[in-house]
């Protein structure tokens, strides 16, 4: 992804917004930041996050799979070369990165907190972030399928999605240890999937 | 003046998909000779990447293969892009039965289609070569419908909590169903581990539980009992001297296109696959053979094969845990014998675990957006139902006019016209397609019956999988590119080995079927060469 600097300016001024504080140097990350999009790392998506994952995950789930979303935002390849498919001689790529429309929308997310309440987006409550995405998103959202991550129509989506096609989601619907894609002995398939207690952030194994 | 060199080996092999890779692995243990390989694609990432592929697959949808295909080398309608040393192989499933022994003799036992020059019992003891080499876990299934001479290398993946209520519901509606043999280790084999349910075995294994050809060709080529040529498009065949032998595979290396390169060899293997093998014949037409190489009776490029499948999703009253391990499945292949009496309908069988239906969703029955807890209480009211996929391969009849052709409005730089397919179906099975494809729904509904279920929905997808013929094995001229033994009618150092040889397509993954007909193609190909001490 190509940065330019009024693309720069553009996030890194609705970071600030979002989270209500002094704008940062541009040009100064924190040292021994891992490579990220601006505006889109855990720190600028908790409060996101907080408001569309399931309360049930507890802080610790909600963490990781915060973390687990900055780091696809910050690895996303713009055109890179999709697996080609059977059936078809097309060659596909990777859409243009997202972040900076998702990043516009967290700034929206913003004002409209500023708005409505008074205060920024993430110095709202949980229940009132959670009202502000819904009435962001409900005209967005068509049907009732979650959408591809990188296509989502808005940041909480994605996030939401993100977090759904993960094995920690996986098992915390089911409640059980299913750990789907994830390296388990083959003698143990035969077995019901053990138990994970509820509240435990979804025992999600990684 | 073009530069050229010349590369001299006894044996010239013309691909390195998995077919290439039996007949090298076999040639290059048991005999004295020296074997070049010809690639036109490159080599593949090696497999301490595959873990960090896999993972920018799973998030991205990246190719695992970065540049695995070579432009502007493909057909309309081709079943992969894939052009790399290892070929589609490198990203198959890993699913590995047998044809059934009727598949050999169809117009013996049925009337239709056409027999092959060999028959099931012939190609056992190959289909146990193959299932040593690639290494295939497999459970015994009935043997009336499915004889071996010689047991599977390694126990079956067990079936899962999830397949094991599937087969108990298959049960009810009278289908036995059995673990689908798979070039998946069941337990550490041949310095591989044992399968850890990764379930990515398509597009890939991160840990190399799953067979692919490069686990033949890296030592091969480490010990230089091979060698191989990468990047480099042989473009013609040239015959000359009594016998139309084959003299030279004539190439373009793609990082030095000005410069000829010139393959000789006492023996030539074509092992292109359906679409490349019969290609590299046609582009070699010229002089006394404007038709092109191997091409006497006009069959080169003729009969392509395959099958299409008619698949459900079956609403079941059953608690599964879909993500035990999603790619195994069950199988049957009582379907795959015609009841005496009746029409020629032939298909095999596999019911997979399925989050069809049971996926998270956005919004309730009512429209209302569902985020956070609503989301997961919304998803939990629909788990205490299950999802099990089904999916039916039947056998269809080739046409002769099923075929590749040559396309000169579409050339390689080098002015080779790509090819072109066109799939048909002989008239039996054309007649027959609705009356088919209407059966195996019937089974379907009446296996969801069984188990108190419905179909959520079904479909047929039109294409035809795991493609094959094009040069295929007949008794002479007439009927065939080549021999049983895989060497063409028309010249007697010129081999075709693999999916292009397959008379039919069968109704079920074919290639295991591709890898036994390529040993025993191998067998003779071996027998001009001293065998090794």
């Amino acid at each position: 992804m190509t940065l330019t600097r009024r693309v720069f300016l553009k996030w890194s001024a609705a970071v600030s917004a979002w989270l209500g504080t002094p704008r940062r140097s541009a040009a100064a990350p924190a040292r021994g930041a891992q490579p990220r999009a601006p505006g889109l790392g855990p720190r600028e998506l908790g409060p996101l996050a907080e408001a569309v994952l399931p309360a049930e995950l507890g802080a610790a789930g909600i963490e990781r799979a915060t973390n687990e979303f900055a780091a696809w935002i910050a690895g996303y390849p713009d055109h890179a070369e999709l697996l080609h498919p059977y059936g078809s001689d097309r060659i596909g790529h990777t859409a243009p990165s997202p972040v900076a429309r998702w990043t516009q929308q967290l700034a929206d997310l913003d004002a409209a907190a500023r708005a409505a309440h008074g205060r920024p987006f993430g110095a709202c409550t949980i229940s009132q972030r959670t009202a502000l995405v819904a009435a962001a998103v409900d005209p967005l959202q068509r049907g009732t399928r979650v959408p591809g991550v990188a296509g989502a129509p808005h940041v909480a989506l994605a996030l939401l999605a993100h977090f759904l096609d993960s094995p920690a989601a996986t098992n915390l619907a089911y409640e059980r240890a299913i750990d789907p894609r994830q390296c388990r002995p083959l003698a143990a398939s035969p077995q019901i999937p053990a138990p994970i207690r509820r509240g435990s952030g979804a025992g999600a194994s990684q | 003046m073009s530069a050229r060199r010349v590369v001299e080996s006894d044996v010239c092999i013309i691909g390195s998909g998995i077919t290439a890779a039996m007949v090298a692995a076999k040639l290059a243990e048991e005999r004295n000779a020296s074997i070049v390989v010809v690639e036109a694609g490159d080599d593949q990432p090696p497999m301490d990447q595959w873990a960090m592929n896999r993972k920018r697959w799973m998030d991205y949808g990246e190719t695992p293969w970065p540049d695995d295909h070579v432009e502007p080398y493909y057909a309309n309608g081709i079943q992969s892009r894939s052009m790399c040393v290892g070929g589609l192989a490198m990203h198959w499933g890993g699913v590995t039965p047998r044809f059934a022994p009727e598949d050999f003799k169809t117009k013996s036992l049925c009337g239709v289609g056409h027999d092959w020059p060999i028959s099931y019992e012939d190609l056992d003891p190959h289909y146990h070569e193959a299932e040593v080499r690639l290494g295939v876990s497999g459970e015994q299934g009935p043997r009336d419908v499915d004889p071996r001479g010689n047991p599977f290398p390694m126990p079956p993946l067990p079936l899962t909590y999830n397949l094991t209520l599937l087969q108990q519901w298959a049960g009810k509606a009278e289908v036995e169903m059995w673990s689908q043999p798979s070039a998946k280790t069941s337990v550490p084999y041949h310095g591989r581990g044992a399968c850890c349910r990764n379930d990515t075995c398509f597009p890939i294994c991160p840990v190399g539980a799953k067979y692919s050809p490069d686990q033949t060709w890296n030592p091969l080529r480490a010990s230089r009992r091979v060698e191989m040529h990468v990047r480099t498009i042989v473009r013609k065949l040239v015959v000359d001297g009594p016998g139309d032998r084959i003299v030279a595979a004539v190439a373009v290396q793609r990082d030095r296109p000005a410069e000829v390169v010139e393959f000789r060899a006492k023996t030539f293997v074509v092992a292109g696959g359906y679409v490349w093998s019969a290609h590299l014949l046609l582009n070699s037409r010229g002089g006394r053979f404007p038709d092109g190489l191997a091409n006497r009776g006009g069959l080169v490029g003729k009969y392509l094969t395959g099958h299409r499948n008619v698949q459900a999703y079956v609403d079941l009253p059953l608690q599964l845990y879909p993500g035990i391990n999603e790619q195994h499945s069950l199988v049957t292949k009582q379907f795959m014998r015609r009841p005496a009496g009746d029409k020629y309908v032939r298909h095999d069988l596999r019911v997979w675990e399925s989050a069809v239906g049971r996926e998270a969703r956005l919004r309730d029955d009512g429209g209302k957006l569902l985020l956070g807890d609503a989301l997961l209480k919304d998803w939990r009211s629909r788990l205490g139902r299950a999802t099990a996929r089904v999916r039916a391969y039947y056998d269809i009849i080739p046409a002769r006019e099923s075929e590749l052709t040559l396309d000169a409005a579409r050339t390689s730089p080098w002015g080779d016209p790509m090819p072109s397919l066109a799939f048909r179906d002989d008239p039996v099975s054309r007649d027959l397609r609705g009356y088919t494809e209407d059966s195996i729904r019937a089974l379907f509904e009446r296996m969801a019956r069984a188990g108190n279920g419905r179909i959520i929905r079904s479909g047929v997808d039109n294409f035809q999988d795991h493609p094959a013929g094009g040069c295929r094995m007949g008794t002479d001229a007439s009927t065939g590119v080549v021999d049983s033994h895989g060497r063409t009618f028309d010249h007697e150092n010129l081999f075709v080995v693999g999916a292009a040889t397959a008379v039919s397509g069968s109704c079920a993954n074919a290639t295991l079927t591709f890898c036994a007909l390529a040993l025993r193609q191998a067998d003779e190909i071996g027998r001009a060469f001293p065998k090794r001490a």
